[in-house]
C-alpha cells in the first residue's frame, strides 16, 4: 500500500471540448501540499476530481492505497473538502448544519457527532456565534465554518481550493494556523493562487498549466535551479522593457522586472534572490515554451 | 425615466426570456394541457359545454381564467428574475455600480417580463385555434367546433391576462425587491392562492357574498365562471364576459393598485437597498467579537468515523429534515391558516350553509373538508418538498454534501421519508380542524375514529403521490425555477382532476383521494379492502416515484446529457435498481388487483363503453320493444350477504306482450338463471344488458312467467357509492336486484353528437308507453306479495303486499341500529342522529297530514330508514328510505330542514301517484312523478312553515334552474322529451305549481285525478292532457322550459317579463300580460298594469313557468300577517 495521495495519468476532457486535465501525476505525502496555477489551469477541476465529484476520463487516484474511482465511497470516508465558495444556507443554525453534515460523513452515533460539533466549532472559533443561522455569517465565519465542515471525519485527506480569497490579513492567519494543525495528520492538498501561502505553509507544491503539472518538488528544490540567474531592475515609466522579462510588477517610478539569464544583462540589474512566485512564471513561461 | 434605458431593457428581458427553456416549455405544456382538456368528452360535459362547439366563447373565456390558477406560479419566477438574475450572476455590484438610471432599468425589465408573463397566457388561448384542425384529423367529433373566437380570445386576454400579467408582476417585483431571490414572489404567489381560495371557496361558494368574492379574486375567475356558467348554450356560443362593476373594481384592484404601488416603490428605491446582503441588514459583520485566536481546546478528537450504520443516516436525515421544515415559519403559519380555514370553512359551508343548516357530523365533515382544503394543500406540499429537495443548493455545500460518504439512497430516502411525514401531518389538518368543528357545533357526535381513517387511507395518500411527483422532478431538473414550475402544474392538473375528473377510473386518479361516500349506518367495512389497497397503490406510486428520483439525484458537480443517463443506467443496478424494481412489482400487482375488483368483477365502465353499449342497445333491441301488461304475482327475496348475492323467485302473474316477448333491463349483476313460462322452460335472449323472454302461445292470454334470478355484487365501489350488500350489512332495493320489466326510454342517446357518432338517427326512437319500465321499482303496477328470507341480525323492509309498481327496499344488518318511535312510526337510525328523528318524526306527520289534505293520500309510511349516500329516496312498501344526504344532515331549522320536508312529501307524492296512475315511463311521465308531486311537496312546505321558506326553496329552485340549463348533455326538445335530464327534474315542480295558481288549487286538484284516472285508463300523457279541460295545451307544459321575472315596483305596480327556451336560449315573449296575486291562501288574478293595495301578497306570473327571481314579487304592504292557507 502506498501512503500518501497518488494520481496516475489523470485526464478529463468536458462535453465542449474543453481539455481541463491531459495527463495528471502526483504523489502527495502527510502535510500540507501546494497547488498553484493560473485560472483555466486545471485546479478545480482535479481538485472536484479528487473529491470524487467527477469522474476522470482515465487515470486512477487513490489514498493510502484506496482507489478512488472504484472505491469512492471509501475514499470519501477519509476525505474532507473545502470548495472555492460557500454560500449562505438560509434557516439554520451553524451547530445544527454542523452535526447534520457529522451524520452524512457517517458519525452515526449522535453523542460522538454533537461532540465533535461542538469541538469543531470551538477549533474554528465559532462556538459563539454557533447557535445564529449560517446566512448571517460574514465572508470569514462562513470560510471557518467551512473548515469546520470538511474537517469533520477527521479526514486523512483535506482538499482545500481556493480557502483564503477574500479573507482579511488576520483571518488568514488563522486560517494557516488551522490548516498547518491538520497537516501534522493528514493529507492537505491547498489549491491557490496565492503563492505566498504555499510559501509558508507547504512543504511540497505543485504547478500546474492547461491540464498538466510543469514544476513539483519542496519550495527549496524548485527555488535552487534559479538561483544566480535571476536578475531585477526598475524600468522608468515609458522605457523599453527587455523581451525576456519573467515577471512585471509596479514599482515607484516605474516597472519592477525580473529576467531569468545566465548573467547579468547590463549594469541597471542586480542579482534577484529566487521566490517562489519566479518558481511559478519560470515554470509557466518553460512550459508555453516547450 | 429613461426611455432609451426602458426599451433597451425591456428588450433584453424580452430575448433572455424567449431564449430560456421555460417559456415554450410552459407554453407548449399549457398549449396541450388545454387541447387534452377540448377532446375530452366528460369534463366538456362537466364544464357545462356539452352540446356547444369546443372552441366556443364560453371556453374561451373559462379556460383563460382558469389557465391563472399557475400562471400565478410561472409569472413568480419570471418576474422574479428582474431582480434575481444579476445576482445569481453576481453581477447585481456590477450592474447596480453603472450610471444607469435606477428606476428606468427595473420599469424596463418589468415592462419586458409583462410582454413575456402576458404572451403566455395567450399562447394557451391561441390554442383554440387547433380545435379546428382537430376535428379535421378526427381527433374531436365531427361539428364540434365553430368559427375561431378571434373575438372572445382578444377579450379574454385583454380583461383578464393582461391585467393580471401587469398586476401579479407588480406585486412579484415588489417582493423580488424585498427578498432579492425567487423567495418573495413565491410567496406572494401562495398568499394570492389562498386570497383566491377565500373568495372563491368561504364567499363564493358559501354564497356569503358574491360581490366581495369578485373584488377579492386575483385572476377574476369566479366572476367569470358565475357569469358563464348562467348562460345559455346560445349565449356560450356568441356571449361576452360583461363588465359589470364588481369585475372593473376588481380589475382596478388587482392591475391598478399593484402598479402604482411598484411605480411608488421603484421611484424611491435606492441601490443600497438592493445590494446588502442579509448578513450585512442583520449586523452579521459583528465578526471581531469571534476573532480570538483558535482555541487549543482540550476536547480529544473523537477519530474518524467507524463502519457507519447508514440507515440510522437515514433517518437522521429524515429527522433533520422534517425539523427544518417544522421550524419554518412558513408552515407554521400555512398549516395554522388551514386550519384555521377548517373551521371557518366548516361554519360557512355547514354550519351556516346557504342550504342548510348543516349538523358537522364526522361522516359530512370528513371529506368536505378535505375537499375545501385540497387545492391550497396541494400547493403547499409542493412548494414544501420542493424548497426541501433544493436545500442543499448552496454555493459550495452541494459540493460538500456530494463529497460525503453517505449513500444516496440514505440521502435521498430520508428527505423522502421527511415529505412523507409533511404530506400525512398536513393531511391531518382537515381531520383535527374537523374534530374542532364537531366538538364546537354537535359535541356528541364526536368521533377520532372516522376522519383519523379517512385522512390515513384516503387524503394522506393521495398527497403523497404528489409528494413523490416533486421529488422526483426535482431530482431530474436541475434548474430550480424549472422544477417548480414544473410541480406547480402537476399540483395545478390534480386539482383540475379533482374538481372535474378529467381521469374518472379510480386508480388513474394521482394525487386525487380514493373515492368514498361514507355513510353512519354502512360504516367503513365495504370501503376498507378498496381504501386500503388503492392507499398501498399510491404508497408504492410514492415509493416508484423516489426511486426514480434515485437515479437522477445528482452527486457529483457536472453531469449533464448522456453521461447522466449513463450514470442513472449504471444505478440501475444498485440499490436504485432493486427500489425500482420492488416498487414496480408493488404497483404493478395492486393495478392488478384493482382492475380486477373495479373492472372485471366490479361496476366501473369508461363513459365512452357506456355510450357505446346503449348505442349497440337501441339498435338491437329498440325495434323488437314489445308492449306489455300484467296482473302481479309474488316476489320471495333471499339475502347471502357472505356470498354478496340476492337471490329471487319472481312469479309473474297475467303476462301478456305485443309481439310476444316479455322485455326487460338487467342491471349491472343481475342474471336470471332459470324462467319458465307457463311452467315451461324458457330461455331468454340475453344481451347488452337487456333480456327478452318469448312468452308463446300464451302471450295474448296472460302466462304466468317464473324467474329464478340472482343479483350479485363482487369487486369494489368505484364511485361514492356503496355496495348494495357486504358481509355486515344490506341495502337493497328492488331496481338493484330484479331485472326491470320493459325498456328503458332512458338508456337512449339524446345528445344528437353521440347519436351521429354512433350511426343512430338524428332522432331517438319513439317508445310505446305500455312497453317502458316502470319509473320505479321492477314493474309496472300490479297486485304483488313479497316475501322476505335474511339471515340472523336485524331486518328491516317494505310490506308483504302491494297494490301498485313493484317496489321494496330491505335493509339488513348485523347489528341493529338506533330507532325512535311516534305514532306508529318508526326510524332507524344512526347514533349521533337521534335528535334529527324526532324531527323527522315531526316533519313526516306535517307532510302526511298535508298530503292527505290536499291530495287525499293516507299514511303510507310506517317505517323510515337513514339510508346510505350517493342513493335517491323512495317509498316502496311503507318503507321510506331516505339516503343520509338527503336530509339527515341538516339542522333543526332553516332552508335545510324546509327542504327536507319537500323531499319527504315529494317522494311520498311521486310513489302514490305512480300507483294510481299505473304510470310508465313514457312521454311526459316526468311531469307527475317529479312535477306534480313537487308542486304539492311545495305546497305542503308553505303549509308547514309558511311564506319564507316556500320563497326560500322557490330562489334555490330558480338558481338550480338556471344551472341545470347551463349544463346540458343535450339540447333542449322538452320536458316530456328529455327524460332524465337535470333540468327536468328541478323545472318540473316550479312549473307545475304554477299551473296550480293558474288554475286555482280546487280546479287542479280535480283536474289532476281526472288526468290521473286517465293514464291509469291507459291514456298516454299527452291524450290524458288533451281530456282536461284547464290544461294547457300540452306543447306549454310538456315542451320546452318557460320563464317569467315579476317584480313589484316601489309604487307598487307590477310589471312582468316571460321567455320560452327555443334554439339553445332564452327567447323573450313578451311582457306578462296578467298575473296572480297570493294572499294568505287566496288567489286573485289581476290584469298587467294593476297596482296592488296595502295588504301584503307575492306576485306570481299567469303562466306555467318559474320564476326567476322571486325577491322582488314580494309585497310588504302591511305588517305581514300569519299568511298560511
Amino acid at each position: 500500500m502506498t501512503a500518501g495521495l497518488r494520481v496516475e495519468g489523470l485526464t478529463k476532457t468536458y462535453s465542449g471540448g474543453v481539455r481541463a486535465l491531459a495527463g495528471v501525476d502526483l504523489h502527495v505525502p502527510s502535510g500540507m501540499y501546494g497547488l498553484l496555477g493560473p485560472n483555466g489551469a486545471g485546479k478545480s477541476t482535479l481538485m472536484r476530481t479528487l473529491a470524487t465529484l467527477q469522474k476522470p476520463d482515465a487515470g486512477t487516484f487513490s489514498l493510502d492505497g484506496i482507489d478512488g474511482s472504484t472505491d469512492p465511497d471509501g475514499l470519501r470516508r477519509r476525505l474532507g473538502y473545502l470548495p472555492q465558495q460557500i454560500g449562505a444556507y438560509p434557516g439554520v443554525t451553524g451547530r445544527s448544519l454542523l452535526r447534520r453534515f457529522a451524520a452524512l460523513k457517517g458519525r452515526t452515533d449522535r453523542a460522538e457527532r454533537d461532540r465533535e460539533a461542538d469541538r469543531l466549532l470551538e477549533q474554528v472559533n465559532l462556538s459563539e456565534a454557533a447557535g445564529r443561522q449560517v446566512s448571517t455569517y460574514s465572508g470569514g465565519m462562513l470560510r471557518r465554518f467551512g473548515i469546520a465542515l470538511a474537517l469533520l471525519g477527521q479526514p486523512r485527506l483535506l482538499v482545500v481550493d481556493e480557502p483564503t480569497a477574500g479573507l482579511d490579513p488576520a483571518e488568514r492567519n488563522r486560517f494557516h494556523r488551522v490548516l498547518a494543525d491538520v497537516a501534522a495528520d493528514a493529507v492537505v492538498l491547498l489549491s491557490t493562487h496565492i503563492v505566498e501561502d504555499v510559501e509558508n505553509l507547504c512543504s511540497r507544491l505543485s504547478v500546474m498549466d492547461q491540464g498538466t503539472i510543469v514544476a513539483e518538488g519542496t519550495p527549496e528544490e524548485l527555488r535552487a535551479p534559479l538561483r544566480g540567474q535571476l536578475w531585477t531592475t526598475v524600468i522608468p515609466r515609458q522605457g523599453d522593457l527587455p523581451e525576456d522579462v519573467l515577471r512585471m510588477t509596479a514599482a515607484p517610478g516605474g516597472t519592477r522586472v525580473v529576467v531569468h539569464a545566465p548573467a547579468c544583462p547590463d549594469s541597471s540589474f542586480e542579482a534577484h534572490a529566487p521566490r517562489l512566485e519566479d518558481v511559478y512564471y519560470h515554470a509557466l513561461q518553460s512550459e508555453q515554451a516547450a | 425615466m429613461n426611455p432609451a434605458t426602458i426599451f433597451g431593457e425591456a428588450l433584453h428581458e424580452l430575448r433572455v426570456a424567449l431564449r430560456s427553456p421555460l417559456v415554450p416549455l410552459l407554453a407548449a405544456g399549457m398549449t396541450g394541457y388545454l387541447l387534452l382538456v377540448l377532446s375530452n368528452a366528460q369534463y366538456m360535459q362537466e364544464m357545462g359545454a356539452a352540446d356547444i362547439t369546443r372552441n366556443s366563447p364560453h371556453l374561451v373565456y373559462l379556460m383563460t381564467a382558469g389557465q391563472g390558477f399557475w400562471l400565478l406560479f410561472a409569472w413568480a419566477w419570471l418576474f422574479s428574475r428582474v431582480i434575481s438574475r444579476d445576482r445569481e450572476a453576481k453581477l447585481d455590484e456590477l450592474v447596480l455600480a453603472a450610471p444607469v438610471h435606477l428606476p428606468s432599468l427595473l420599469l424596463g425589465r418589468y415592462l419586458g417580463v409583462v410582454v413575456v408573463a402576458s404572451t403566455l397566457g395567450l399562447v394557451s388561448t391561441v390554442g383554440f385555434v387547433f380545435v379546428g384542425p382537430m376535428e379535421a384529423v378526427g381527433m374531436l367529433p365531427a361539428g364540434s367546433t365553430g368559427p375561431i373566437p378571434l373575438a372572445a380570445m382578444m377579450h379574454a386576454w385583454l380583461t383578464l391576462c393582461l391585467p393580471s400579467a401587469v398586476g401579479m408582476g407588480a406585486l412579484y417585483v415588489l417582493a423580488a425587491i424585498r427578498t432579492r431571490n425567487a423567495s418573495g414572489p413565491f410567496g406572494v404567489a401562495a398568499m394570492l392562492m389562498l386570497v383566491w381560495m377565500v373568495s372563491m371557496v368561504i364567499l363564493r361558494s358559501g354564497e356569503i357574498d358574491p360581490s366581495t368574492a369578485t373584488l377579492l379574486d386575483p385572476i377574476a375567475y369566479g366572476e367569470v365562471e358565475a357569469q358563464a356558467n348562467a348562460w345559455t348554450p346560445v349565449e356560450k356560443m356568441t356571449g361576452s364576459i360583461a363588465f359589470t362593476p364588481e369585475l372593473l373594481a376588481n380589475r382596478v384592484l388587482w392591475c391598478a393598485v399593484p402598479l402604482l404601488a411598484l411605480l411608488w416603490q421603484i421611484a424611491r428605491l435606492h441601490r443600497e437597498r438592493l445590494v446588502l446582503g442579509a448578513a450585512t441588514r442583520a449586523g452579521a459583520a459583528d465578526d471581531h467579537r469571534t476573532s480570538r485566536p483558535p482555541s487549543t481546546t482540550n476536547t480529544a478528537p473523537v477519530g474518524p468515523p467507524s463502519s457507519p450504520w447508514w440507515i440510522r443516516v437515514l433517518w437522521a436525515e429524515a429527522a433533520w429534515h422534517t425539523g427544518q421544515i417544522l421550524r419554518t415559519w412558513g408552515l407554521r403559519i400555512a398549516a395554522g391558516l388551514l386550519l384555521v380555514m377548517g373551521v371557518t370553512g366548516t361554519v360557512v359551508h355547514v354550519v351556516a350553509h346557504a342550504r342548510g343548516p348543516l349538523v358537522p357530523r364526522p361522516e359530512l365533515l370528513t371529506a368536505v373538508l378535505a375537499d375545501f382544503v385540497y387545492l391550497v394543500m396541494v400547493f403547499v406540499i409542493a412548494g414544501f418538498v420542493g424548497t426541501m429537495m433544493r436545500r442543499d443548493h448552496q454555493p459550495g455545500f452541494d459540493e460538500i454534501v456530494g463529497a460525503t460518504p453517505a449513500p444516496l439512497w440514505a440521502r435521498l430516502g430520508g428527505r423522502a421519508l421527511a415529505a412523507a411525514a409533511l404530506t400525512f401531518g398536513l393531511a391531518m389538518i382537515p381531520v383535527v380542524s374537523g374534530c374542532i368543528a364537531t366538538a364546537l357545533f354537535a359535541s356528541d357526535s364526536v368521533s377520532l375514529t372516522l376522519p383519523l381513517t379517512y385522512g390515513l387511507l384516503s387524503f394522506a395518500p393521495a398527497l403523497l403521490e404528489l409528494s413523490g411527483v416533486t421529488i422526483l422532478v426535482h431530482a431530474w431538473i436541475r434548474r430550480p425555477g424549472l422544477a417548480h414550475a414544473l410541480t406547480m402544474v402537476a399540483a395545478f392538473i390534480m386539482v383540475l382532476n379533482q374538481e372535474l375528473s378529467l381521469v374518472v377510473y379510480p386508480p388513474g386518479k394521482l394525487g386525487v383521494p380514493a373515492p368514498v361516500g361514507f355513510s353512519e349506518l354502512v360504516g367503513w367495512g365495504p370501503w376498507l379492502p378498496m381504501l386500503t389497497t388503492m392507499a398501498a397503490l399510491k404508497v408504492s406510486i410514492f415509493a416508484l416515484a423516489v426511486a426514480l428520483a434515485l437515479l437522477g439525484w445528482p452527486r457529483r458537480t457536472v453531469v449533464a446529457g448522456l453521461e447522466r443517463l449513463r450514470l442513472a443506467w449504471s444505478r440501475l443496478r444498485g440499490p436504485a435498481g432493486a427500489a425500482i424494481g420492488a416498487a414496480t412489482l408493488s404497483v404493478t400487482a395492486l393495478l392488478f388487483v384493482l382492475q380486477q375488483q373495479f373492472i372485471d368483477s366490479g361496476r366501473y365502465v369508461e363513459h365512452a363503453h357506456e355510450l357505446d353499449e346503449d348505442a349497440a342497445w337501441e339498435t338491437r333491441w329498440l325495434p323488437h320493444a314489445s308492449r306489455f301488461w300484467l296482473d302481479g304475482g309474488h316476489l320471495s327475496v333471499s339475502l347471502d350477504p357472505e356470498r354478496g348475492t340476492v337471490r329471487s323467485v319472481w312469479r309473474i302473474d297475467g303476462v301478456r306482450a305485443e309481439p310476444g316477448s316479455l322485455h326487460m333491463e338487467l342491471p349491472e349483476g343481475v342474471e336470471i338463471e332459470r324462467a319458465t313460462v307457463d311452467g315451461a322452460e324458457a330461455q331468454p335472449d340475453t344481451s347488452l344488458g337487456h333480456a327478452a323472454l318469448p312468452l308463446g302461445a300464451c302471450a295474448d292470454a296472460g302466462c304466468t312467467v317464473e324467474l329464478q334470478i340472482v343479483a350479485t355484487w363482487r369487486g369494489w365501489p368505484a364511485d361514492e357509492t356503496a355496495p348494495w350488500v357486504h358481509a355486515t350489512g344490506a341495502w337493497v332495493r328492488a331496481q338493484d336486484v330484479l331485472p326491470r320489466l320493459g325498456v328503458d326510454p332512458d338508456r337512449r342517446l339524446r345528445a344528437p353528437r353521440d347519436r351521429t357518432a354512433h350511426q343512430l338517427p338524428a332522432r331517438a326512437p319513439f317508445i310505446e308507453p305500455q312497453a317502458a319500465v316502470s319509473p320505479i321499482g321492477a314493474a309496472p303496477a300490479g297486485t304483488w306479495t313479497l316475501a322476505f328470507e335474511t339471515p340472523p341480525g336485524w331486518t328491516t323492509h317494505s310490506s308483504g303486499e302491494r297494490d301498485g309498481a313493484l317496489d321494496f327496499a330491505i335493509a339488513w344488518r348485523t347489528e341493529p341500529p338506533e330507532h325512535t318511535t311516534d305514532g306508529g312510526v318508526e326510524i332507524w337510525h344512526g347514533r349521533s342522529h337521534g335528535a334529527t328523528a324526532s324531527e323527522f318524526l315531526e316533519d313526516l306527520d306535517q307532510m302526511q297530514r298535508c298530503l292527505a289534505e290536499i291530495a287525499g293520500l293516507g299514511n303510507p309510511v310506517h317505517t323510515v330508514l337513514q339510508a346510505p349516500r350517493g342513493h335517491d329516496p323512495a317509498l316502496a312498501g311503507g318503507l321510506l328510505w331516505l339516503p343520509e344526504d338527503r336530509g339527515w344532515d341538516v339542522g333543526a331549522e332553516g332552508y335545510g330542514r324546509s327542504n327536507r320536508r319537500f323531499v319527504i312529501a315529494q317522494t311520498i307524492a311521486g310513489a302514490a301517484l305512480v300507483d294510481e296512475a299505473r304510470l310508465r315511463r313514457q312521454l311526459g311521465s316526468r311531469w307527475v312523478v317529479h312535477g306534480v308531486s313537487g308542486a304539492l311537496a311545495l305546497r305542503c312546505v308553505r303549509r308547514a312553515e309558511g311564506e319564507e321558506a316556500w320563497q326560500s326553496l322557490m330562489a334555490r329552485r330558480a338558481d338550480d334552474i338556471t344551472n341545470a340549463l347551463g349544463a346540458l348533455v343535450a339540447p333542449v326538445e322538452g320536458l316530456a322529451a328529455d327524460g332524465d335530464a337535470e333540468w327536468v327534474e328541478q323545472y318540473a315542480p316550479a312549473a307545475v305549481m304554477a299551473w296550480t295558481h293558474q288554475v286555482g288549487f280546487d280546479v287542479a286538484a280535480r283536474d289532476l285525478n281526472a288526468f290521473v284516472s286517465a293514464v291509469a285508463d291507459g291514456a298516454t300523457v299527452h291524450d290524458a292532457f288533451e281530456r282536461i279541460s284547464s290544461i294547457e295545451p300540452a306543447l306549454t307544459l310538456l315542451g320546452p322550459p318557460l320563464a317569467s321575472d315579476l317584480s313589484v315596483e316601489p309604487e307598487s305596480k307590477v310589471v312582468g317579463q316571460r321567455w320560452r327556451w327555443a334554439n339553445g336560449g332564452w327567447t323573450v315573449e313578451g311582457p306578462s300580460s296578467r298575473f296572480i296575486v297570493r294572499r294568505s291562501g287566496t288567489l286573485e288574478k289581476v290584469s298587467s298594469g294593476s297596482t296592488l293595495d296595502r295588504e301584503a301578497a307575492v306576485v306570481l306570473d299567469d303562466w306555467p313557468s318559474f320564476e326567476r327571481s322571486i325577491d322582488d314579487n314580494v309585497w310588504s304592504g302591511q305588517p305581514p300577517e300569519d299568511d298560511h292557507e
